[in-house]
């Protein structure tokens, strides 16, 4: 009798105790993250890795939907174009950020400000540097540009983060990055270096009360190790997975993985400016060498067929300015055609740079290209650099004839067009010459805010790419990330950003 | 100290000072030669302008010479000098990942002493026989398996097929035990195999035969006699892997997400943090250091034949 009342005791402290533990796993959102913030201060980091955790606590002016990669009001009720170079930007009302400072016209005045005097922004608040900023009253207030800055709501979208003034200014921008307060769905609670960061739950929060009451990011930077955490039910969401360890998952019981097309994409560029590449300022040989590689079949064997080929164009149809035109498709006769036309019937020596361990599978995918250039009548040396080594010797100009790489814009053709064009000055971009039929729509397009004309000026510029190739245009891979059934609203987005507000436990 | 003159601890510390500076300016000069990290932190993008002005605010337009002097100078102040990425004193940075790997380290270490002395000891006095050859067959795996693969392999089995311990992360005891033996193993072979020659070794000299003959008996002869002299070979080891384990442990800590010092010395060289990579290996030196001059230590205490000088 004794006994079976003691088994009942211990029978219901274990219901209790199942209970409890099932409650609290319910109340805390894990997420398994890649990287150890750097800083949280968002006015101090380009890195979408660092930005996907500060956004638990900080917003910005506008962001961009998934999907269509639109930029959309998010704190902004919307904007205005007076004119060319006069943007009135019209904020929601009745926003506050966590410790009571009102979000207000000055408020987001104080933040561009901060943020464009930062050495580390220079790049990304180009075209605002030297702005006006003039506040109207406490939901207005207008940027008056020197020139017209076509990307002006696509930066706002990408890096218009506002912090809240008067505790921005007691702590200042370093200790923003240990503590943030924003307006945000969480509020910031610790950050354990190497380790996790904490959130808990901002009841005020403006669109409503979030899903979880704490969020923890788990710092795992190997990908395996965050499939794993995610299959034995440790962790909630797996941010960026590998298609290994995606297909891996996509087996596992109580687990979903979500994949789309990111904004990163990858191109051999040709450097026709270092000692021996006279050859690609032929635009028929630049054009050859993309009949000469067949990209598909680099994506089905490498990639498993799980990523894009970007067929006639350096552009993905997440950005804006995007049309199709005709792909390259891989014909390597017609290749080695066009380079004896050219006047390279037994081909030319080039050396192919590439990085390791920088991209996934960049060294097998430098080593394919490799074999595809050859196979034509390339004589081809090839280079596998660390990250670091590769982007030195690129911007001296010494790394490579052909140098394959990603690049991660942010969703407006604007910012492939720029780098072409000045990349070769500034950023130890490949080097080649444009035409003038080139500069002509380029420089129209750099000064033009109405949308449609810009569309039309890109669709000229990529079928003058097409024609007269910046390289061999390859592929875009997809992003992976994993989510247990036990939690929804999960949206994978293309600028690799986390919107927590919106994953809530599943009832 | 421990029979240890304080004055050769002393002399052995101060003979460390020029091999601490010569391997300060290596690094510095070097670290140097490996890329701009105002390029590497403002991307593709960044202007000449903006790159320059990067430079400015962290100082890498000054003469190299100046750099360095000036680091000397703040090193004898204590100061480890301002990390570039993170805009935080190295040493704190330091400080905050250390106990993770000292910790790791230290449990590393133990679990291979306490489990490669017996092993070595055991598979050696029981040379040729079928316990011999397996623990010598085990040592070739430990030794041959690299610990990635290790710690992969521990994950599916003890993480998702047994489900006993956690995957990944930091915390608590459960969190330690996987990257503890994946780091302990390849040490535990290596040291397991050493014991076992030195063991060996011992066994067939004169004094053991002598014991022997005179009926002492074998746990003693074993205990008191082998063991003891065959700890010599083994206790380098350990101490230069203590070191080692302390610094080299980055792949484990990478895959079982252990916030240690190697995860952040990975990420410093990657991001050209030129002062935090000069604060870790500075940290790093001085541990090596430290742990040499203990090892000598340990050698009198464990041989009194040892004599300080």
């Amino acid at each position: 009798m004794r006994t079976g009342a003691r088994r009942l005791k211990h029978l219901i402290l274990v219901v209790v105790a199942a209970t409890l533990l099932a409650v609290a796993s319910a109340q805390t959102l894990t997420i398994a993250h890649n990287q150890d913030p750097v800083t949280l201060n968002p006015l101090l980091t380009t890195a979408a890795a660092n930005e996907a955790i500060i956004q638990a606590t900080m917003e910005k002016l506008a962001v961009f939907e998934p999907g269509t990669m639109r930029t959309i009001p998010w704190l902004l009720e919307g904007w205005e174009f007076r004119s060319e170079t006069e943007l009135v930007l019209t904020l929601k009302p009745g926003i506050s950020f966590s410790n009571g400072e009102p979000l207000n016209a000055e408020a987001v005045r104080f933040s561009i400000d901060a943020w464009r005097q930062q050495p580390v922004m220079a790049q990304a608040s180009a075209g605002l540097k030297d702005a006006e900023l003039e506040v109207v009253d406490d939901l207005h207030l207008i940027v008056r540009t020197k020139a017209p800055v076509p990307t002006l709501i696509t930066r706002l979208g990408r890096y218009g983060y506002v912090v809240p003034p008067a505790y921005y200014a007691e702590v200042g921008p370093e200790g923003f990055g240990q503590a943030p307060i924003g307006t945000g769905p969480y509020l910031f609670d610790a950050h354990e270096a190497g380790s996790r960061v904490l959130f808990s739950r901002n009841d005020a929060y403006w669109r409503g009360t979030p899903g979880y009451e704490h969020v923890v990011f788990r710092i795992m930077p190997d990908d395996f190790a965050r499939g794993a955490a995610l299959e034995a039910g440790e962790v909630d969401i797996a941010y960026l997975l590998s298609d290994t360890a995606a297909d891996r998952l996509q087996s596992v019981d109580g687990v979903e993985v979500h994949s789309l097309l990111g904004l990163r994409k990858f191109l051999a560029a040709y450097n026709a400016e270092m000692p021996g590449g006279e050859p690609l300022l032929d635009p028929n040989v630049r054009l050859a060498l993309n009949y000469a590689v067949d990209v598909q079949a680099i994506v089905d064997s490498v990639f498993g067929g799980k990523a894009a080929t970007l067929g006639g164009e350096f552009a993905l149809p997440a950005e804006f300015g995007y049309s199709e035109v005709e792909p390259f498709g891989y014909d390597p006769e017609r290749a080695r055609q066009m380079l004896a036309a050219a006047g390279y019937p037994n081909g030319f020596p080039v050396t192919l740079a590439y990085t390791v361990g920088t991209y996934p599978k960049d060294k097998e995918v430098g080593e394919i290209l490799a074999s595809y250039l050859e196979s034509v009548g390339l004589t081809v040396t090839q280079r596998a650099l660390e990250w670091g080594q590769f982007n030195t010797e690129r911007k001296e100009r010494t790394l490579g004839h052909i140098i394959a790489f990603g690049l991660l814009f942010s969703p407006d053709l604007d910012f492939t067009f720029n780098y072409m064009a000045f990349g070769k000055e500034a950023r130890g971009a490949p080097l080649l010459t444009w035409s003038d039929e080139w500069w002509t729509a380029y420089n129209e397009s750099a000064r033009t805010v109405d949308p449609d004309r810009r569309a039309e000026l890109y669709a000229q510029l990529l079928q003058i790419d097409r024609e007269s190739p910046y390289g061999i245009y390859l592929f875009a891979p997809y992003d992976y990330y994993g989510t247990r059934t036990t939690v929804e609203g999960f949206v994978p987005r293309e600028d690799q950003f986390l919107f927590l507000y919106d994953v809530k436990p599943k009832d | 100290m421990f029979g240890v003159p304080v004055s050769y601890i002393a002399g052995r510390l101060l003979q460390a000072v020029p091999t601490l500076l010569v391997l300060l300016a290596l690094v510095f000069f070097l670290v140097r030669l490996t890329g701009d990290p105002a390029q590497l932190y403002l991307g593709d993008f960044a202007t000449p302008e903006a790159v320059a002005e990067l430079r400015s605010t962290w100082g890498l337009d000054r003469p190299v010479y100046l750099q360095f002097f000036d680091y000397v100078r703040g090193l004898l102040k204590g100061d480890l000098g301002q990390s570039l990425r993170y805009s935080k004193p190295v040493a704190t940075l330091i400080g905050e990942r250390f106990g993770a790997s000292l910790g790791l380290a230290a449990a590393g270490l133990a679990l291979s002493v306490i489990v490669s002395l017996p092993l070595g000891t055991i598979a050696a006095l029981n040379r040729g026989r079928w316990l011999d050859n397996l623990i010598r067959f085990l040592i070739v795996i430990g030794q041959a398996v690299p610990r990635f693969y290790l710690a992969i392999l521990f994950i599916l089995l003890f993480g998702l097929y047994l489900r006993i311990l956690p995957t990944s992360g930091s915390g608590t005891w459960r969190h330690l035990v996987l990257p503890a033996v994946a780091l302990s193993l390849p040490t535990t072979a290596l040291l397991a195999r050493l014991t076992r020659s030195a063991v060996l070794d011992v066994i067939s000299q004169d004094f053991i035969r002598t014991a022997r003959a005179k009926g002492v008996p074998p746990a003693r002869i074993n205990y008191r006699h082998v063991l003891r002299n065959s700890l010599m070979a083994p206790i380098t080891v350990i101490t230069i892997q203590f070191s080692q384990l302390i610094g080299g442990s980055v792949v484990v800590e990478t895959v079982f997400g252990w916030p240690g010092l190697g995860q952040l010395a990975i990420q410093s060289v990657y991001t050209r943090d030129f002062v935090l990579i000069q604060g870790i290996v500075l940290v790093m030196t001085l541990i090596v250091i430290v742990v040499n001059v203990i090892t000598d230590v340990a050698y009198g205490l464990i041989d009194p034949r040892v004599r300080y000088r």
